[in-house]
């Protein structure tokens, strides 16, 4: 897990196409963690509180991979991608290891003002591009398909979100006429 | 290890050390009750104190919460809080059928002592029972309200031997003591107690009364020629009790809240924050306990500990 995490963020080339899934598996507890602990931060809650959120950012993430990478898996296949389901899965998380930094980056952001939008801006950017070049990587697509496959995830989880929220509204409304 | 390995490790302990560094530095993390007190906006005007369970001097329990019961060793604390941070009045919530002597005593000590500051105006309601130690928990307060339902009262000292030298005798199994006097062993279940010994237990027992009813009589203002014919150890209901004089008026938390304002003279609608309970192990362990039996055994018990034999509750 400290290789993928060193290679990710300062030498991208020696990364492995895909870390095996246990590795994935930490890394998105390390980083629900983090986050849950940045949340319980604000909402000023205590352990107890830190422990739900911690099992609720960790299914909400976890829900996200899945549904990012098998998407992703989908779209790639259909655009000639040559991999398969479990690389994709442990590619993805892998580029998401930047988002590690949204840590001290939240810690740092009273002192510093408006750099700390602007740097977890550069930090999702960087976890997207790592998202992109990851699919291309698993899947041996160019790197123009690869945005072609993230935007295409991308709405196929808008809609598929839409959907969800849709989908009681419109049951709703014919149960009512 | 490799350098590599070594900065990475780093990396993930210093993002660890900001989170929780951002975590811990966050304003108050107690259990609230309303908006502002959950994101930490200064005190609540009223805190609420859950007196649930037996009452006892209950340690706590390290990271799977207190005792069931009503540890007093754990009010006190809260009550002690609620005082460090200002607020102007507690409410006491009280469903106990009693407890030990001493440890209601504790309890109501801390709540004379905050009441004697003239700070803080102290309330109790009563729901389904609140009867001997959580009627001596009560006392304490300025204003009782318990529901015409309540089941309270008991006001009196039990204490009860076994002796189970028959039974030894059918299982065939001999007890043998040595002790360093002739008293040390005067709650032995092994023999039958002997005249002396009651004589010592029963002045044991007519001197914690004797405390319960003058603390009673300190806390209510009530005379004693008028607490003693009503402290039989009989329970009354809440209507009862009201005319008895041991109970002021009735009705639900809610409404023992509006008094409390009250008599704190908060205008409008108070903020409350609960002081009590609200953790997340106190929340979920009884429900762990429930599915798995003895699973916290020695951890939490609700049972009422053994060597104390003397107790406000049967």
């Amino acid at each position: 897990m400290l290789d993928s995490l060193y290679t990710t963020l300062f030498r991208p080339s020696e990364a492995p196409v895909a870390p095996p899934l246990r590795v994935a598996w930490g890394i998105w507890f390390t980083l629900s963690l983090l986050e849950a602990m940045r949340l319980a931060g604000v909402l000023s809650l205590g352990p107890g509180g830190l422990l739900g959120l911690l099992v609720l950012v960790f299914g909400l993430n976890v829900l996200g991979w899945f549904w990012l990478s098998a998407s992703s898996n989908l779209l790639a296949q259909l655009l000639g991608g040559q991999g398969s389901g479990e690389p994709t899965l442990g590619a993805i998380a892998q580029a998401f290891w930047p988002l590690i930094l949204l840590a001290p980056l939240g810690a740092a952001a009273p002192w510093l003002g408006l750099l700390s939008p602007l740097l977890t801006f550069g930090i999702f950017l960087w976890a997207y591009y790592g998202v992109i070049r990851a699919i291309s990587r698993a899947h041996a697509l160019s790197m123009g398909r690869s945005v072609l496959v993230l935007v295409g995830s991308g709405a196929a989880i808008g809609l598929g979100l839409l959907a969800l929220l849709l989908t009681p509204v419109l049951a709703l409304i014919s149960a009512l006429a | 290890m490799r350098t590599d390995r070594i900065l990475a490790a780093l990396l993930v302990a210093g993002s660890l050390a900001a989170a929780s560094a951002a975590w811990l530095a966050s304003p108050s993390r107690k259990a609230s009750l309303d908006l502002a007190g959950a994101l930490g906006e200064g005190t609540a005007d009223v805190a609420l104190i859950d007196v649930y369970g037996t009452i006892m001097d209950a340690a706590d329990g390290g990271f799977f919460g207190g005792s069931e019961g009503a540890s007093a060793n754990r009010l006190i604390a809260a009550i002690r809080e609620a005082e460090t941070d200002g607020v102007k009045a507690i409410l006491l919530r009280i469903n106990s059928p009693g407890g030990t002597a001493a440890a209601s005593q504790a309890v109501y000590q801390e709540l004379m002592r905050v009441r004697g500051n003239g700070k803080i105006k102290v309330v109790a309601t009563m729901g389904d029972v609140a009867a001997s130690g959580g009627y001596y928990i009560a006392a304490a307060a300025d204003h009782i309200t318990a529901l015409p339902a309540t089941t309270t009262g008991s006001i009196g000292v039990i204490m009860r031997l076994q002796n189970v030298e028959g039974l030894m005798d059918k299982l065939g199994i001999n007890s043998t003591t040595v002790q360093s006097g002739p008293h040390k062993d005067i709650l032995s279940p092994f023999r039958p107690s002997t005249a002396s010994e009651r004589e010592i237990l029963q002045a044991q027992v007519n001197e914690t009364y004797s405390q319960f009813l003058n603390d009673i009589v300190a806390g209510r203002k009530l005379p004693m020629e008028k607490l003693r014919p009503l402290a039989d150890g009989r329970i009354y209901t809440g209507s009862q009790a009201q005319q008895a004089g041991l109970v002021d008026s009735l009705g639900n938390w809610r409404v023992a809240l509006n008094k409390t304002a009250d008599l704190a003279g908060i205008k409008g609608e108070p903020t409350v924050e609960k002081y009590t309970g609200g953790d997340f192990w106190s929340g979920i362990m009884p429900k762990v306990e429930a599915k798995l039996p003895g699973f916290l055994q020695g951890a939490q018990s609700s049972e009422m500990p053994v060597k104390v034999p003397l107790a406000l509750m049967e």
